[in-house]
């Protein structure tokens, strides 16, 4: 098996608010291959965000390792931080913020390339722009000349200047109209594909993760609650979060009838952090050992599920040394 | 056919940018039914936002209705008085929004909101308005009605919000409610719970719902028919069933086509997605012309006339009607 580009162990994240502490992320722990897109989804307060600017170290973590390569980024100073950051770059939610009004697309490009002194002539940036289907006179241009998915193009190419190995992108279709979002998305996987890139993609939009990721994790309060191949997890949801979360998008197709699994209520503060299942409150079929830290179930292939529910599920096999791996919660 | 509540006839808005003046709606044309819902669905600039303001008559100054009819229950809307306007208003056309703790007023607790509209629209006094925001309040789904009719907007989620803004319509029982993207920016699961509240709501008070969306999801589980929008003009009408079956202008056909499903894992094909290019508001044909890839010469200069494929299916393309010949 090769060894994993990035791995994150036992993640915590934590945040005063006045006298009040918020539990942002409880206990993430992922792997990410070389060209492999994960996905990391869940409603807003999940913990994705924060999970990425972790890993980004835009965040200072509470307590967990995330280790590049082997470098723990967690334990390493800033400046020897700064060096290693051309591997693993960022694509945000809205190009109209990220990008810097003030300057050409040229100089967006140009300026990773600067900092990590790698820029050598503008045959780099006609090819960066080529590459997301821009065209050269583009580069001349200041964002506001661009339209939302021309911008979106250009935080895209920013990203890939340094050829990273891993790529966070941060829901970076969801201020798209839907005709454009297929192109990106085609795009993203194009450059994938010739880069031999990793990603891990943040999204609240289940339907983009099915159709760019190869595994996928649903998180819910900080914790990681379902993971597996895209397929398992999307056709096979075991989890009530999951299940609700996949009954709650429309489809739009009005032959298909739907069973909607409702949750009661609404995602709670991470200010308590209660033993056992993050859903308690909200879910249906909640049991005494649902109060209890709930283990991870396998049900094979990577497919992992935090749910008593998982246990009968006909996948699940009970083994002697089963869980071994203590649950997230 | 039931007389239609709602009657909208060749409309036509005008909006200044600068000198120019370009029709951000060009002939729009649709009927809302009683107790239907009708969607209007569309992209970024397709218009479906400034139809729904133009019925209230809350239009942005630079906006000018420069043709058309909207008649209202007999009424012809754009002939009232500002006064009788506003009558109209939440009594009988209520409006729910896409942000909806900016749509209520910050200083103002959640409750005396409520009350404030049943005061105005039901004629009740203070004390039994209050008594009766409390009941509307838990009616719409909130617990802990009492406690949470005290609450200021900002300490209320998105979610919450959107429920008193249900609420208060609800006060004014009005016979049209139009609902403006009521959940975009609300997690997947509370949209459901919001659209499963809107629809149960409809039902109850008898009222008819003109849903505006970009979600093809939504108007598939929500609606009764639907019309689709692109640059201002109506492309497509049809009950949902209809449309989704038979997709019949190359744009509704092309939209359909770039949706990524959920329940769907196929490849992804581009190729028959819609091609990028900018909207082209100053066509006087159809505006999709520039980004169809069956466009004719009559696309550029000549609106299609509608062909109906069925009772309950029109659409305007030039490519239909050259097939049908």
């Amino acid at each position: 098996m090769t060894e994993p580009l990035l791995r994150v162990r036992d993640l915590h994240k934590q945040y005063r608010e006045g006298r009040t502490t918020i539990h942002a992320v409880n206990g993430v722990s992922l792997d990410v291959f070389p060209g492999e897109a994960v996905g990391l989804v869940g409603e807003s307060g999940c913990g994705k965000t924060t999970t990425a600017r972790c890993i980004l170290r835009l965040e200072e973590v509470t307590r967990g390792r995330i280790e590049f390569e082997g470098t723990d980024l967690t334990a390493i100073p800033r400046s020897r931080l700064r060096a290693r950051r051309k591997d693993f770059q960022m694509v945000f939610q809205d190009p109209s913020e990220s990008l810097n009004p003030r300057l050409s697309v040229r100089r967006t490009l140009r300026e990773p390339l600067q900092l990590h002194g790698l820029y050598s002539s503008d045959e780099q940036l006609r090819a960066a722009v080529h590459r997301v289907n821009l065209e050269y006179e583009h580069l001349d241009r200041l964002p506001h000349q661009l339209s939302g998915g021309q911008k979106q193009r250009v935080g895209v190419a920013r990203a890939m200047m340094t050829t990273p190995k891993l790529v966070i992108l941060d829901e970076p279709t969801s201020s798209l109209d839907m005709s454009l979002r297929i192109h990106v998305i085609v795009l993203l996987k194009e450059l994938q594909r010739e880069l031999n890139l990793s990603y891990i993609f943040i999204s609240h939009d289940l339907s983009t993760i099915r159709h760019l990721c190869d595994r996928v994790m649903v998180m819910y309060l900080g914790r990681i609650v379902e993971q597996g191949r895209t397929a398992d997890v999307f056709d096979d949801p075991t989890h009530v979060y999951t299940k609700a979360l996949l009954s709650a998008i429309p489809i739009p197709d009005p032959t298909v009838k739907r069973n909607r699994l409702l949750l009661r209520g609404e995602t709670p503060t991470a200010r308590r952090l209660e033993p056992g299942c993050a859903l308690q409150d909200r879910c249906a079929f909640v049991a005494e050992e649902c109060r209890r830290p709930v283990p991870e179930y396998d049900l094979g292939g990577g497919h992992r599920v935090a749910c008593r529910l998982a246990k009968e599920h006909p996948k699940y096999k009970p083994t002697a040394q089963a869980p071994a791996e203590p649950g997230p919660n | 056919m039931p007389e239609p509540l709602l009657q909208v006839r060749s409309l036509r808005l005008d909006v200044k940018d600068h000198e120019q003046s370009r029709s951000v709606l060009l002939d729009v044309n649709f009927d809302v039914l009683p107790n239907e819902v009708m969607g209007l669905v569309g992209e970024s600039g397709s218009g479906k936002t400034m139809t729904a303001l133009s019925i209230m008559r809350l239009l942005p100054p630079a906006a000018r209705v420069a043709e058309g009819r909207m008649a209202f229950g007999g009424q012809d809307l754009l002939a009232l008085t500002e006064p009788e306007m506003r009558r109209v208003r939440g009594s009988q056309i209520a409006m729910i929004f896409q942000n909806p703790r900016a749509a209520l007023n910050p200083l103002m607790r959640a409750g005396d909101q409520v009350a404030r509209a049943l005061m105005l629209h039901q004629r009740m006094t203070r004390e039994e308005a209050q008594r009766e925001a409390i009941g509307l309040l838990g009616h719409v789904g909130i617990s802990d009605a009492a406690a949470r009719a005290r609450a200021y907007p900002h300490q209320l989620s998105g979610g919450m919000a959107q429920r008193v803004l249900i609420a208060m319509m609800l006060a004014c029982r009005p016979k049209l409610l139009i609902a403006d993207e009521p959940t975009t920016g609300l997690d997947v699961t509370i949209q459901a719970q919001i659209f499963d509240l809107i629809k149960e709501i409809q039902a109850e008070v008898g009222a008819s719902l003109l849903l505006i969306t970009h979600d093809l999801g939504v108007v598939s589980e929500v609606c009764h028919r639907v019309a689709v929008m692109y640059a201002g003009q109506i492309m497509e009408q049809a009950s949902v069933f209809s449309l989704f079956q038979r997709p019949s202008h190359p744009y509704t056909e092309r939209l359909l086509a770039s949706i990524l499903r959920v329940d769907k894992g196929a490849e992804l094909d581009a190729s028959r997605a819609i091609a990028f290019a900018s909207i082209d508001y100053e066509s006087v044909g159809c505006r999709f012309a520039n980004r169809c890839p069956y466009v004719l010469e009559a696309c550029w200069t000549q609106r299609p006339e509608p062909r109906w494929l069925a009772d309950d299916h029109v659409v305007f393309c030039h490519l239909r009607n050259r097939e049908a010949e």
